[in-house]
């Protein structure tokens, strides 16, 4: 039996006059069906978006190119002898992400002797640890010269024809997004232990097409739809690198002629490293000023499912809203966390708040923060407590 | 009680500051090369033909062949020089010098071209003649002392320029 036909034979036994001990009944009746007629009842439809994540990389390549060969392939050193200049480029090569590079160079024996040349001037050279900086950003794909040979001072003594001399160069880099060298320290890079990125897989930092403008959630009264403008809400999010923090804000529109209660819940991925390390922190403002909605791991798993949804707020027929992403990756992340990849998928729902309709819904009802019906409801139930108790009154008085 | 919790909370705040700057890892690649040097060097050795003839006659040509070899690892120039053990003896003999690779300056016979690794110059001479005219009684046995010098080739345009000549 529908609400609907419970509300009509309700209304016809309305029409008899109370004369007999059921009226307390008949009108309470009365009365819960009235109210129930006044109650919101609620459609719910969602939408969700897909936010992928991709982390950056940082991979640099120290490449030689010894005694002028410029293809890259080996090729013997000439003998060092006295007075020469021995060509012998160093460079740098940045495949990842763009980065700082710090670079050393040492000989194992006359060190103070031989001498290289060739370093451009956007290297500074740091006494105090002795390397390299280039003061510049490395971009994506550059190529920079650390120098271009050593010269062999004109005394350098013979007699040491048999000696193996290693020239060592090192080559460092650490991120450049949220990241600044302080090259008038003794230590600018401070005390960061730089790592060996080791990538084994083919990647691509160059080539990633990305969105603009803002996402938009709109309820679209005369469809009673969701509608979200594209999937990712980050659509301008880059390879994410430790320390960055994003901000995206949604807006939220209701074009129907209906008040709608926005929601918003997770479908979390089983396990994943990455997204329990990146911080998501959500405020939304339906009008009534920024509540914090949840603050935890980007998995979200406490807002996972319909059923742990959080209520955004009410949006009101014509009115809009925002909901604020914040994403802090932390700067603790280490190398084992480049070149992740995930995802999280995030859902709206939206339910219209529809009242003095009697179609009722028989899902949960949701906390909707909406208290601007419960006087009526105290009302109503007051009137027909009073209505059931004079009409006892009266058959009372009567039997006497 | 609450200025004392104010220093505590900021005590705590410093302390995950600088727990935070402590921790700090980024992304970050590190790449070395290392590369073999070998001084170089070099060293040449005297390379001679020569049978001891004793006292010789007059008229008599003595074969003697003498040249440079570069046993270094490097190329080179090479000068050399003949010194006789007796004077007067250098006075009754000649030397048939190679004056087409070799050419003299100042005491010494320089090599014209670069003398390569694991090469043998052009005889500096081949023989020594005693004159005709030499009496026999003042012929006597004689030295020929052979001096030779390298240096690298690298760094100079040639012989004479390797010892800061001309």
């Amino acid at each position: 039996m529908s609400a609907n036909s419970e509300y009509k034979k309700a209304g016809r036994r309305s029409m008899r006059p109370v004369h007999d001990g059921r009226s307390f009944a008949v009108v309470a009746a009365a009365g819960i069906v009235f109210m129930l007629s006044c109650m919101p009842v609620y459609g719910e439809t969602s939408v969700s978006t897909t936010q992928h994540i991709e982390t950056g990389v940082i991979e640099i390549d120290l490449r030689e190119k010894a005694g002028g060969n410029t293809d890259g392939s080996e090729k013997e050193m000439p003998y060092l002898l006295p007075g020469e200049t021995i060509e012998n480029v160093y460079e740098i090569v940045n495949k990842g992400c763009p980065c700082y590079v710090r670079a050393s160079c040492s000989f194992t024996e006359f060190n103070d002797e031989l001498e290289i040349y060739g370093i451009p001037d956007e290297w500074v050279y740091n006494p105090a640890d002795g390397y390299y900086y280039y003061t510049e950003v490395l971009e994506n794909g550059s190529v920079i010269s650390f120098f271009e040979g050593f010269n062999v001072p004109v005394d350098f003594p013979q007699d040491n024809e048999n000696m193996a001399i290693e020239l060592n160069v090192f080559a460092q880099a650490v991120q450049a997004e949220n990241f600044t060298p302080d090259l008038a320290s003794d230590a600018p890079w401070g005390s960061i232990v730089i790592e060996d990125a080791s990538i084994t897989k083919e990647y691509s930092v160059s080539g990633r097409i990305l969105g603009n403008g803002a996402l938009r959630v709109t309820y679209l009264g005369g469809a009673e739809q969701l509608f979200v403008n594209r999937n990712d809400l980050f659509s301008n999010l880059p390879f994410v690198m430790p320390g960055d923090v994003f901000e995206q804000t949604v807006s939220l529109k209701n074009t129907g002629g209906k008040a709608v209660d926005l929601y918003f819940y997770t479908a979390c991925p089983e396990e994943d490293e990455l997204l329990e390390k990146i911080a998501l922190t959500l405020r939304a403002d339906t009008g009534n000023g920024s509540r914090l909605i949840y603050q935890g791991p980007l998995t979200g798993r406490s807002l996972e499912g319909r059923a742990a949804a959080a209520l955004l707020g009410t949006v009101m027929p014509g009115g809009t809203g925002t909901l604020t992403f914040s994403l802090d990756v932390p700067k603790e992340l280490t190398n084992a966390y480049s070149l992740n990849a995930s995802e999280v998928r995030w859902i709206f729902a939206a339910e219209t708040i529809e009242r003095n309709i009697t179609t009722v819904y028989s899902g949960k009802n949701p906390n909707t923060g909406d208290n601007n019906g419960t006087g009526i409801y105290i009302i109503v139930l007051a009137a027909t407590a009073a209505a059931a108790a004079g009409a006892i009154i009266k058959k009372r008085r009567r039997s006497y | 009680m609450k200025k004392r919790n104010m220093i505590l909370l900021s005590a705590a705040a410093a302390a995950a500051l600088t727990g935070s700057q402590m921790a700090s890892a980024w992304f970050s690649d590190a790449d070395a090369a290392v590369n073999l040097l070998t001084p170089g060097g070099v060293n040449t050795s005297i390379t001679e033909s020569f049978e001891d003839p004793g006292v010789p006659e007059p008229g008599e040509v003595i074969e003697k062949t003498v040249a440079i070899m570069n046993n270094g690892p490097n190329d080179c120039y090479v000068r050399a020089a003949a010194y006789f053990s007796e004077s007067d003896m250098e006075e009754l003999c000649e030397v048939d010098y190679d004056t087409g690779h070799w050419r003299y300056d100042g005491g010494w016979w320089y090599y014209d071209d670069i003398l390569e690794t694991g090469e043998t110059t052009s005889p500096l001479f081949t023989s020594v003649k005693v004159s005709e005219n030499a009496a026999a009684e003042k012929i006597h046995a004689f030295d020929i002392y052979i001096v030779q010098e390298s240096r690298q080739a690298a760094g100079s345009t040639n012989a004479f320029d390797a010892w800061g000549g001309k």
